[in-house]
């Protein structure tokens, strides 16, 4: 049995590399994920063990807001002598190095890196991690010694000047030295780095003279590392965080590699997806090869093969393809990796100082899912296969139509639950079960759909062909593709189910993005926003709200005096600034702003709700009332709110506004903000213009106080909105990418459907020919065909996503329901597309039957 | 052969003219047809018969525009098929020419009546619906119009496949063993309504078979060895042809 199912898989070949196409891709996303990821993160671990080599123990404060990763306050310079007495320290130094020295490049614009910091650092020599390359270290106030990667980067020499911006607006420094690492890189990790003498680093990365980021402590020879951390931890209390090198490292390591997540999900979602589609793929290969061999099988079972070996046999095959299929992903899948650790190392600037990592157990557990896919999406047709009755074979062809009535039956039934769901959800009787019965509706509704497709298609698909072709081959391609309901389903499964994503993203995202829009243009009353590079788009925050500083990086920000001067313009009614970050409350983190509020309150269309929105002092806020419920505070109370700089310290909550879009959480005046939040610049500036002004005009003038930023623009109320909505863009064309590639896919699965069709036809194209149709007649009909089937699949899919979308935007609460009818349409147009394409082969396959062959009797 | 020239009055509706026809190459090449020249008389229902390998079939095939000749011409009426490009071949398939076969002769996404307007349809042409009754009439399909192939019984299947030949008034139908699938009672309904649209609409037909009862409806049989013509028979009775095929081998071919 083995042998033949051999000698029958040779004679398949191309059809079953067709099948296999999809695993392999599917293997070679889930390979290149492990590969990469563990590359790149070991990587990262050899680079920041190096760099805390030196570091026995580590102090710094704990944050005031949030987990690890955000802002720590400073170390004040007492701190030293509070440890001096430590008998088992051999050495202490402060540090400074902190992320945010942002370099200004020759171009006027901000030099970028992706991922890795950009560090400010104050200058401790040459240290056994630090060696000099060029020139000296930074001895006055206005030099810097710049990290070789920086160099190159930007292109600055020793002799040169350097633009920095760091928590102080722009300012210029001589660079007088240029040095890289004791492993021979010049950067750690794609990190830039600007080394400044101690009290500028501290001023400018920390915000004040005599304080640290961090202190490194050099443990006595005979104390163990773990020894010493306890005992300083003991000695320091709560306020302090006290980690050994090793730990430090891990931390470090950790944070560098949180970027590597999202090409790890990138990958894992297109393996995922390519995987689904592969089950499609293969389950329609093996039925087809099943039905096409029923008379082969049919002699088996007369011949007394059991069951057993029937479903076995197809089994082997399946297994074979899918083993194949595997190795070649996994190779495929290591070869991308190396692609793109040479991509990442090109763009970081970072040489990795190691090979490429192939994490064996990973790699055999992708091969396995690759194998297993395959076998599953054939069990199906192989046992339909062991149910081929022996008598078969004496007749003359198979009916290969069987009742539509069961399979109807059984995707009728989750197909009404899915919509009962659905509708449960939008008409809100479900009540706090709405996302739930969504989510369960949608997935009910789809398997309802794949079982309905066949029946579907005998309904739907003369109306999709009418549409297409009234010549007598676009009606015989038309026939052809309803001829088995079945088949054309699993055939266009991938088309429907990759369409139906685009559909519900597409209508979501759209109405997502209007609705953004317009809240800005409702909330905002300002005609010209000052902002930095990325905190319009930011504005609303996640969930709605104004932009924060969660993310711990350093956000752009502008000189006060910029909004003052603002006001000043000649066609300016006011101007106002807004101050952003974020705080820590008894119930977590939130947004927390501060600025004027007499002028916020207008611009941003506040409505107060009780109390005053008018600060007197520095200890009291006024609180939004979705804040003010969740906290249960009432106004009047005191609260108690850490800052980043400040920690915690207790509030009067003199007033609560209604939560708009642009702004929630407390809001504390500019004198607060300036001492207790992370930045004390602001990051937003609102300008509003007299009556009469020209907006271009005034905009031109507001630029040009900025024009020194290269991180901060100016922007009316149009751009506001657009940037505001474009949040939603990134993550939207990274899934079309992705469904592209699947609908790639998909016309694998259409040309396998249609070569089989034309060998199975090849008496009745020959035939056809015989009364005399013409080749070009017969590319017609196979085109018909193809097309038909894509587009049905097409419509089916985003007829259904559309729908599904728009129970999501009426259940989300979205203003809008918003069509995006151009993506729609350019999908559709890929699926016609993906039709056409497919045609391609099978129909110059049968323009060339030979008509002599195909009707020759047997 | 002496009997040709009284037909020539009435015109040929298809001649093959010195046609010589090899199948491989080098010692394995077979010749299938061997310098042969045939006329099929216009309104005539001529049947082409011999043993297996005779060539009949290759002779209808090259008649019918199906296959090229290596030498020699094929006509259909004025028209010479060789030289012909395959857009020229398949044009002249679909409007004077028609087939019947022995099976697989229809499609089966289609309807008895749109298989039997299938040729006029892929040329955009409407059939004349008094033909197409008088036709449908003489097949006796009027009731089964609506039915696929699947619903039809053998017999049927064949007269729809007749019919079609028909409707578009064709110079010649070919049809190749049209009653090798089906029982004698079915076989006989078909070969009277071959013969019938002879009488009735002077319909050229021309008819590879090995069966002599079905021979013995033609008005001529033409009789094929080894690729050449060897014998040939006017309004046969069954017997007659029987014996013919049975003396065949001792015809010289050459």
């Amino acid at each position: 049995m083995l042998k033949a199912t051999l000698k029958g898989l040779l004679a398949r070949k191309l059809r079953l590399m067709l099948a296999g196409l999809a695993v392999v891709l599917g293997v070679t996303a889930v390979s290149a994920a492990m590969v990469t990821t563990a590359t790149i993160g070991s990587g990262f671990d050899s680079i920041f063990e190096t760099t805390t080599s030196d570091v026995d123990v580590s102090v710094s404060s704990a944050p005031n807001v949030g987990g690890e990763t955000t802002f720590t306050p400073p170390v004040p310079a007492s701190v030293v002598e509070e440890l001096a007495g430590v008998a088992g320290i051999d050495a202490i130094t402060g540090e400074v190095s902190a992320d945010g020295a942002r370099p200004v490049g020759a171009d006027g614009k901000v030099i970028s890196v992706q991922g890795p910091p950009r560090l400010g650092v104050a200058w401790q020599g040459e240290t056994g991690l630090v060696e000099l390359r060029e020139g000296r270290g930074p001895t006055a106030d206005d030099e810097v010694a710049i990290n070789a990667g920086l160099a190159e980067l930007g292109g600055y020499r020793v002799g040169g000047t350097i633009d920095v911006l760091t928590l102080e607006p722009r300012t210029t420094f001589r660079v007088v030295g240029v040095y890289g690492y004791s492993n021979g890189t010049g950067t750690m990790g794609g990190s830039t780095e600007v080394a400044f003498t101690e009290p500028v680093a501290q001023r400018l990365m920390l915000g004040e003279t005599g304080v640290y980021s961090s202190l490194t402590l050099t443990a006595r020879d005979t104390v163990p590392n773990e020894t010493l951390r306890d005992e300083i931890a003991a000695l320091l209390g709560d306020g302090y965080q006290v980690r050994t090198g090793d730990e430090l490292a891990a931390q470090t390591a950790a944070d560098g590699r949180a970027f590597l997540d999202i090409v790890r999900i990138v990958l894992l979602a297109f393996s995922g997806l390519s995987l689904l589609v592969g089950i499609f793929l293969i389950l329609n290969t093996f039925s087809i090869l099943v039905a096409q061999r029923t008379g082969e099988l049919a002699l088996v079972a007369a011949l007394g093969a059991r069951r057993r070996q029937i479903v076995g046999s197809v089994l082997v095959e399946a297994a074979l393809v899918g083993v194949l299929a595997s190795a070649v992903g996994i190779g495929l899948g290591v070869a991308v990796s190396t692609g793109l650790k040479a991509v990442m190392e090109a763009q970081s600037g970072a040489q990795l100082p190691v090979g490429l990592i192939v994490p064996v157990p990973d790699l055999l557990a992708a091969f396995g899912v690759g194998v297993l896919v395959t076998l599953v999406a054939a069990l199906v047709p192989a046992l339909r296969a062991s149910r081929v009755p022996p008598v078969a074979a004496m007749r003359a062809s198979a009916a290969e139509q069987r009742s539509l009535t069961r399979i109807t039956v059984a995707g009728a039934v989750p197909a009404v639950l899915g919509v009962a769901g659905i509708l449960g959800a939008v008409l809100d009787v479900v009540g706090d079960l709405r996302w739930a019965a969504l989510g369960g509706g949608v997935v009910l509704g789809l398997v309802g759909l794949a079982l309905l497709t066949p029946a579907a298609s005998k309904v739907l698909l003369p109306v999709v062909g009418r549409l297409l072709g009234w010549s007598t081959p676009g009606r015989l391609g038309r026939l052809n593709a309803a001829r088995n309901p079945r088949r054309t389903a699993i055939t266009v499964a991938t088309l429907v189910v990759t369409l139906g994503l685009v559909g519900g993203v597409g209508v979501v995202a759209e109405s997502l993005r209007r609705d953004v829009s317009a809240l800005v243009s409702t909330d905002l009353a300002a005609d010209l926003v000052i902002s930095g590079d990325g905190v319009s788009a930011r504005a609303g925050g996640g969930s709605g709200g104004p932009p924060t500083a969660a993310d711990g990086r350093i956000m752009p920000t502008f000189e006060a005096s910029v909004v003052e001067e603002a006001a000043g313009l000649p066609g300016v009614a006011g101007a106002t600034a807004q101050y952003v970050d974020t705080v820590e409350l008894p119930g977590g983190q939130s947004p927390a702003n501060a600025g004027d509020l007499s002028t916020l309150e207008s611009v941003l269309g506040l409505k107060t709700v009780d109390g005053t929105l008018r600060l007197s002092g520095p200890d009291e806020i006024v609180v939004d009332t979705d804040t003010l419920g969740a906290q249960g505070w009432a106004v009047g109370d005191t609260a108690r709110v850490a800052t980043q700089r400040g920690g915690w310290q207790e509030y009067r909550i003199v007033g609560s506004y209604e939560p708009n879009f642009l702004l929630t959480g407390p809001v504390l005046t500019p004198e607060a903000a300036t001492e207790r939040f992370v930045s004390a610049l602001p990051a937003l500036g609102y300008v509003e213009l007299a009556p009469d002004a020209d907006v271009a005009t005034v905009k031109a003038a507001v630029s040009e106080l900025v024009a020194d930023n290269p991180e901060v623009t100016v922007a009316d109320q149009t751009q506001l909105a657009t940037d505001s909505a474009s949040r939603f863009d990134i993550a939207e064309i990274m899934l079309y990418v992705l469904l592209g590639l699947s609908v790639v896919i998909g016309i694998l699965g259409i040309i396998n459907t249609m070569a089989l069709s034309i060998l199975e036809r090849t008496r009745e194209l020959g035939l056809l020919r015989a009364i005399g149709m013409r080749r070009s007649h017969m590319v017609h009909m196979v085109v018909a065909e193809s097309l038909v089937m894509s587009v049905f699949g097409g419509l089916l899919g985003l007829a259904f996503g559309g729908l599904a979308g728009a129970a999501f935007v009426s259940v989300a609460g979205l203003a809008e329901l918003a069509v995006p009818w151009t993506s729609l349409a350019v999908f559709l147009g890929l699926a016609v597309a993906a039709g056409l394409i497919a045609a391609l082969a099978p129909s110059t396959r049968a323009a060339k039957v030979n008509v002599l062959a195909a009707i020759a009797y047997e | 052969m002496t009997t040709v020239t009284q037909e020539t009055i009435t015109g040929l509706a298809a001649r093959a003219v010195g046609v010589t026809k090899a199948y491989g190459a080098g010692a394995a090449a077979v010749t299938a047809l061997d310098d042969l020249s045939v006329d099929v008389q216009r309104g005539r229902f001529t049947a082409i018969m011999g043993p297996s390998g005779s060539g009949k079939s290759t002779l209808m095939h090259c008649l019918a525009g199906l296959d090229t000749v290596d030498s020699g011409e094929v006509w259909i009426g004025e028209t010479r098929l060789t030289g012909l490009n395959d857009k020229g071949l398949a044009d002249l398939r679909r409007n004077r020419v028609g087939f019947v076969f022995q099976q697989f002769n229809l499609l089966p996404t289609l309807t008895a009546e749109e298989n039997i307007t299938l040729p006029l349809a892929i040329a955009n042409r409407k059939p004349d619906p008094a033909w197409f009754d008088t036709v449908v009439d003489a097949v006796g399909l009027s009731d089964r119009l609506t039915h696929r192939p699947s619903e039809l019984s053998g017999g049927q299947q064949q007269r729809v496949a007749c019919a079609r030949a028909l409707l578009p008034k064709p110079d010649v139908i070919f049809a190749d063993e049209p009653t090798g699938n089906l029982d004698s009672r079915s076989g006989n309904e078909i070969l009277g309504f071959l013969s019938r649209s002879v009488e009735q609409f002077h319909q050229t037909i021309v008819m590879v078979t090995h069966d002599a009862n079905a021979a013995a409806y033609a008005d001529r049989v033409i009789f094929l060895l080894d690729g050449r013509m060897v014998h040939e028979l006017h309004d046969p009775d069954a017997e007659a042809v029987l014996d013919t095929m049975k003396a065949l081998d001792t015809f010289d071919s050459r």
